[in-house]
């Protein structure tokens, strides 16, 4: 059960990650330094919040 | 998407300005625009690139000619427009460069901000919205992402290499259908967020690294155990040294009791070298004594021999007629005086041969010189003299003698002492000795104390290091706590980075598979060849025969176009289908069908690749522009008669001036 929990909560931070990096990816496409940074930000973020 | 115009003022050899509306209906969706060589068909995709993104593949994009002739501080602007309807809104697309001449030079014109870029968006309800610069610009990109642009906008030589490059296995990971593949799949997201994954886990493994005193924990364990291994060490040296030092502080103790045992031996040889000394010294006071009692008696030992006989002389001269008759005091010359002057001492006359006188006479007999009487006397008193000497000598003889006798006598103490001396010295030792031996005894005793008090330090000193890591060790696990999670942040990512990486496999596969399905299904309209396109890791094209043997030097011009084509249609086509929702890596850059327009996209066929190319190029897309060499015209148009649109024709006017004219397709 917790296994499946965790797992369902992994696919939402794969999603979220995903789903950030394509819109940053179509947002910046003229600023790619500032887009990678502004991506690991978030990824950063995103990890911190699931890792408890 | 549908692109209903462009229009473009001022851009490269388009002096004027120029428009040319597409074709938009899908039962005849063509629009053909043609033009001999150098008359600005690329130009014109370059003109779509600028528009929408500000960028192109010339230095400059503005007119030679309109250029050179504005004077000094004169002002020209390049302008371009596009029309397109994209998900039921209509956009228009309008961007302005503007520029001044100083110096001769034209510069881009700081009057305005930059460049005008703006979008105007019509809903199906006629509501305009104007977006401008980055708004402007986001709004584009969502449209068509700029790496998508140079698929859905081929130049034809490009075509060509791209087709050449797919089927020589050149694509390489980095090529641009590889990007392109990767980019409108969603591999390339994909891929970005594996990279992004990995740089922030590399970022936290680092912090965890840096916050963590895990290694630094370690470190000072090691330290601290071998500060205590240290301290076993010494303390069992010590424990050696103090048991030493105990030992040798007992044989200080003998050596001290053997020391005071032996303390009156010392006293003893003392008082022995003192006999022996006052020996010396009464040997020589007896010898000296010896020799003076032969001396003396030799010079003076008569008187005490003669003695009897001196005493035997005058018990002789005692005899009573030995005495002395005469009238003591009055001698001869005393008598005869008396003769002389006939008169007494006493005053009385003495008359001759009175009685008085005879008396006198009679006397005068008996007395000195010429008494024997007085000389008796005399001789007496001599021998009382001797006499008396006699007794002195032997008084002063037997004192001497005496003295002789008693410093014998102390010589003959003197000696017993020494025997007794001997005796009792020759059982004793020699306590200098046995000093040395105690006082090596101390050195050691005291070396070893030395080595005590050394080893209790340095003991203390590591007891206090043991200490200081203790407490560091204490006061890392706070931090050590909160870098782990750091470690866990990073072990995280490289998770992540594992499921993302391996649903990636999964779904490239099922694209590859799906794109050679494809590929292998458009190349086929365009040849009728017995072979089989396959794709590897990096999209490059395979070629195989029917018994699945690679063919090397398959391709011709016409058949790498065609490559090139049945693999962008097969992208677009698995671009456009829909996504499941269940689809976990479902972000696709764009699901809307691109219109494809085209440079020259016939150039490298021979007929029959042509003719296969009007027959299938409209099942590709919903929109097609080509711009296409006058040569291919003729059987371009009769090939795809029915399904043209729009016909345009571009023509030289000058070498800095191009025109485009609408051919009347009626």
């Amino acid at each position: 059960m917790e296994q499946n929990r965790n797992e369902i909560i992994d696919i939402e931070i794969i999603k979220k990650i995903w789903n950030k990096i394509n819109t940053m990816e179509k947002e910046n496409y003229y600023s790619n330094e500032f887009s990678s940074k502004k991506r690991q930000e978030l990824i950063t973020k995103y990890v911190k919040e699931s890792v408890k | 998407m549908n692109i209903n115009y462009i229009e473009i003022t001022n851009f490269r050899q388009f002096k004027e300005k120029m428009r040319i509306d597409f074709s938009c209906f899908d039962s005849n969706k063509i629009t053909i625009v043609f033009g001999e060589s150098a008359t600005g068909k690329t130009t014109l995709i370059e003109a779509f690139k600028w528009i929408l993104y500000g960028k192109s593949d010339y230095n400059n994009e503005y007119n030679h000619d309109v250029a050179s002739k504005i004077g000094e501080n004169g002002k020209t602007a390049i302008v371009g427009e596009i029309g397109f309807d994209y998900n039921n809104n209509s956009y228009s697309v309008k961007r302005e460069k503007h520029f001044v001449k100083r110096n001769n030079k034209l510069k881009q014109d700081s009057s305005f901000d930059n460049y005008i870029f703006e979008i105007r968006i019509t809903n199906r309800n006629g509501i305009n919205k104007m977006y401008a610069k980055d708004d402007a610009k986001r709004i584009i990109e969502k449209v068509m992402h700029p790496s998508l642009f140079e698929y859905f906008f081929l130049e034809g030589e490009k075509l060509n290499k791209y087709g050449q490059d797919m089927s020589q296995g050149k694509n390489g990971q980095t090529s641009p259908f590889s990007r392109a593949v990767k980019g409108l799949l969603g591999i390339e997201s994909i891929n970005t967020s594996i990279k992004d994954l990995n740089v922030v886990r590399d970022k936290f493994m680092s912090d965890f690294v840096t916050m963590s005193n895990d290694e630094k924990t370690v470190a000072y364990q090691n330290s601290k155990r071998a500060f205590k291994a240290q301290n076993e060490k010494k303390l069992e040296i010590m424990n050696k040294a103090k048991k030493e030092e105990e030992a040798y502080k007992g044989l200080v103790k003998e050596k001290e009791a053997e020391i005071e045992q032996n303390a009156s031996a010392e006293e003893k040889q003392k008082r022995l070298n003192d006999v022996n000394e006052r020996i010396s010294k009464l040997k020589i006071l007896i010898n000296n004594e010896r020799d003076e009692i032969f001396q003396r008696f030799r010079n003076d030992g008569y008187k005490y021999l003669m003695k009897k006989l001196v005493k035997q002389s005058r018990d002789t001269f005692d005899d009573e007629n030995m005495m002395y008759k005469g009238i003591p005091g009055i001698d001869a010359d005393a008598i005869d005086f008396i003769f002389e002057h006939k008169r007494c001492i006493c005053g009385a006359e003495i008359k001759e041969n009175s009685d008085e006188w005879n008396t006198l006479i009679a006397l005068r007999k008996n007395i000195p010189p010429e008494s024997i009487s007085s000389e008796i006397t005399k001789y007496k008193e001599r021998l009382s003299s001797k006499e008396r000497e006699g007794e002195l000598f032997y008084k002063s003889y037997i004192s001497k003698i005496t003295q002789y006798e008693n410093h014998i006598n102390d010589l003959n103490k003197e000696k017993v002492k020494k025997e007794n001396l001997d005796d009792e010295l020759r059982n004793t030792k020699e306590v200098s000795n046995i000093k040395k031996r105690r006082d090596e005894y101390q050195k050691s005793a005291d070396k070893n104390k030395q080595q005590v008090n050394r080893l209790y330090f340095e003991i203390e000193n590591n007891k206090r290091e043991i200490e200081k890591y203790d407490r560091l060790i204490q006061s890392f696990e706070a931090s050590n706590k909160e870098a782990r999670k750091y470690k866990k942040y990073s072990d995280y990512c490289s998770y992540l980075i594992d499921k993302i990486t391996s649903l990636r496999t999964v779904k490239e596969e099922e694209i590859k598979k799906t794109l050679s399905s494809e590929i292998n299904n458009m190349f086929k309209k365009f040849y009728d060849e017995s072979v089989n396109f396959t794709l590897d890791e990096s999209y490059n094209i395979h070629i195989v025969d029917k018994n699945n043997n690679e063919i090397k030097t398959f391709a011709s011009g016409g058949q790498n176009v065609a490559i090139a084509l049945a693999f962008i249609s097969a992208i677009v086509k698995v671009n456009a289908e829909k996504v499941s929702e269940n689809d976990l890596l479902n972000e696709k850059l764009n699901s809307e069908l691109y219109p494809l327009v085209m440079d020259a996209p016939t150039s490298n066929f021979d007929p029959t690749g042509l003719k296969n190319f009007c027959d299938n190029i409209p099942d590709v897309t919903n929109q097609i522009i080509l711009f296409v060499n006058n040569k291919d015209g003729k059987l371009l148009k009769d090939s795809l008669t029915g399904i043209i649109g729009k016909e345009y024709t571009i023509q030289k006017k000058g070498t800095y001036e191009s025109v485009i004219k609408e051919e009347n397709y009626e």
